[in-house]
This record gives structure tokens, sequence and C-alpha cells, in this order.
């Protein structure tokens, strides 16, 4: 009689372990089909213009989904075509009034790789290039703007 | 009458009408408007589906108010411009001449010379819109 009660307890014991034990393992990590991250897709603009001693310049952009915003200045060249190296600003901010408050900026000198990378919710964004005291006449310049 | 009201965590709140307005805003666009050329002003707008008004208030050709018709847009910034999708050709004057819904997010006014000026001109733009 004895035997038999706790038999029973121990089978009821072993059930509950059981069930909590499944209860664990359908808490495991998710399937990689329940991923239903997106890879952003990118989109490059090239910002070319004339930046005047003293000026600023911007470009208007739409960013669709959160994610890097890369300003690239590659190149700043005199007017009559030879390279410059002078570090100019860039930055990137959202347009209001006549101009581009900057949120985030930097002065580099042109190069390949990107210079400025911010990541940033879907909005209307502006990229700016702006002379800090550097130049000593106007220049040309090509900005690289690639965003989700 | 029976008017909802809850309250959270952080304070009480009571619900907004339909139709209910959102806090207007209303900034002024001054600048000079060179022969044939182009002026954009942005602004952000945080509410949904309100009327954006664009009054030429002023525009003036040495020192004298024109007559010549000077166009005026709403849109959205896109690239080195103001992406109008409201356009219309106006003298200044006291009423609004131009509305449109500015739905969340940056919107652009521009000021424009279709080739009426005879020289640069003068103006003032006055935006009203919702905060």
């Amino acid at each position: 009689m004895m035997r038999s009660r706790f038999t029973h307890v121990a089978r009821i014991a072993l059930l509950a372990v059981a069930v909590v034990a499944q209860s664990c393992n359908s808490t495991t990590a998710p399937d990689l089909a329940d991923s239903q991250i997106t890879p952003p897709f990118f989109t490059t603009q090239t910002f070319a213009g004339t930046l005047t001693t003293s000026g600023s310049l911007f470009y208007s952009i739409v960013v669709t989904q959160r994610g890097p915003v890369s300003l690239t200045l590659a190149a700043v060249q005199a007017p009559g075509g030879g390279a410059l190296t002078t570090p100019v600003g860039i930055g990137i901010g959202t347009p209001k009034g006549t101009g581009c408050p900057r949120t985030s900026s930097v002065v580099t000198p042109p190069g390949l790789a990107s210079q400025l990378t911010v990541t940033l919710n879907p909005g209307t964004y502006c990229a700016a290039v702006y002379d800090v005291g550097n130049l000593s006449s106007a220049a040309n310049f090509a900005m690289r703007i690639t965003y989700p | 009458m029976v008017t909802l009201s809850g309250c959270s965590e952080l304070g009480p709140t009571a619900s907004q009408g339909p139709g209910a307005a959102a806090p207007i805003s209303v900034e002024e666009f001054k600048g000079t408007l060179p022969l044939k050329g182009v002026l954009f002003y942005s602004f952000s707008v945080e509410s949904i589906g309100q009327q954006t008004f664009l009054t030429l208030v002023d525009a003036r050709e040495n020192g004298v108010t024109t007559e010549a018709l000077i166009t005026i847009g709403l849109g959205t910034p896109r690239g080195t411009q103001c992406v109008a999708t409201n356009v219309r050709s106006v003298k200044s004057g006291g009423s609004p001449q131009i509305s449109g819904t500015t739905n969340r997010g940056v919107h652009c006014a521009l000021v424009f010379d279709p080739g009426n000026l005879t020289s640069e001109a003068t103006f003032h733009l006055n935006i009203t819109r919702p905060k």
C-alpha cells in the first residue's frame, strides 16, 4: 500500500518535471525563419558644386529606413582643375529655414573612404559642405552621399 | 455630453475630438529674389493632416511695391531644390494665396521669379503652419 502510494507520487513528480522541461524547450531561441530583419537598400547620390569662401551648401535626402548615412568628400578642386587637399567641413542635419543646421559634422580633406557616418531614423535630412576658413578662393567639390 | 479622459503615469490626459486644430506657428521668409531666381525655406511639421498657408505679404522692386506676378509654392526639399507640388503666381496681398495639407515631416516654401521682374525684388512671405 505504502509502495503503491509512493509510486503514484513519483509518477506525478516525473510528469511535472517532463511538463516543465517541455515548457523550457518551448522557450528556446526562435527559428531563423522567424527573423524579420530586412537588409537595407542603399542609395548613393553625388552632390557637386562650387563652394565660395566662408560659404555653405546643402543637399536634401529622404532616408526611408533606419540605417547608416555616409558622407564621402571625394574631391576638392581649384576652379582651374587642380586637385586640392584643403580641409573643408561636411555635416548632416535637418533642413530648416534657408539652411541646414548640422547635428554631426567633421572637418576633413578629400579622400576615398567615407569621413562621416551616422545612423538615422526615416525622415528628411540634409548633407552640407561648408568652408571653415581654409579656402582662399572658390573651389569645386564632389561629395558622395549614401543612405538607406 | 460625455468627455473621454484618462490618466497615465505621465498625468491626466484628455482626448482631442475630431477636427481639433493643432497649434499654429507663423514663420516669416524674407529675402531678395534675383531676376529669374528661386529661393526656398524649410520647416518641420509634427502634426498630421493640417493645413499650411502661404501669403506673399510684400514684394518690392527698387523699394516700390511691384505689380509683377511672382510664383510661390509649397513642397518638400529634395537635392538642392524645393520640389513644389502646389504652386501659384501671385501679386503681394494680405490674404493666403496657397493652402495645402502638410503631414508630419519636413516641407518647404519657395519663391520664384518666372521672368516677370525687371530688377531684383525684396519679398516677405508668411508661412502659417501647424506645429
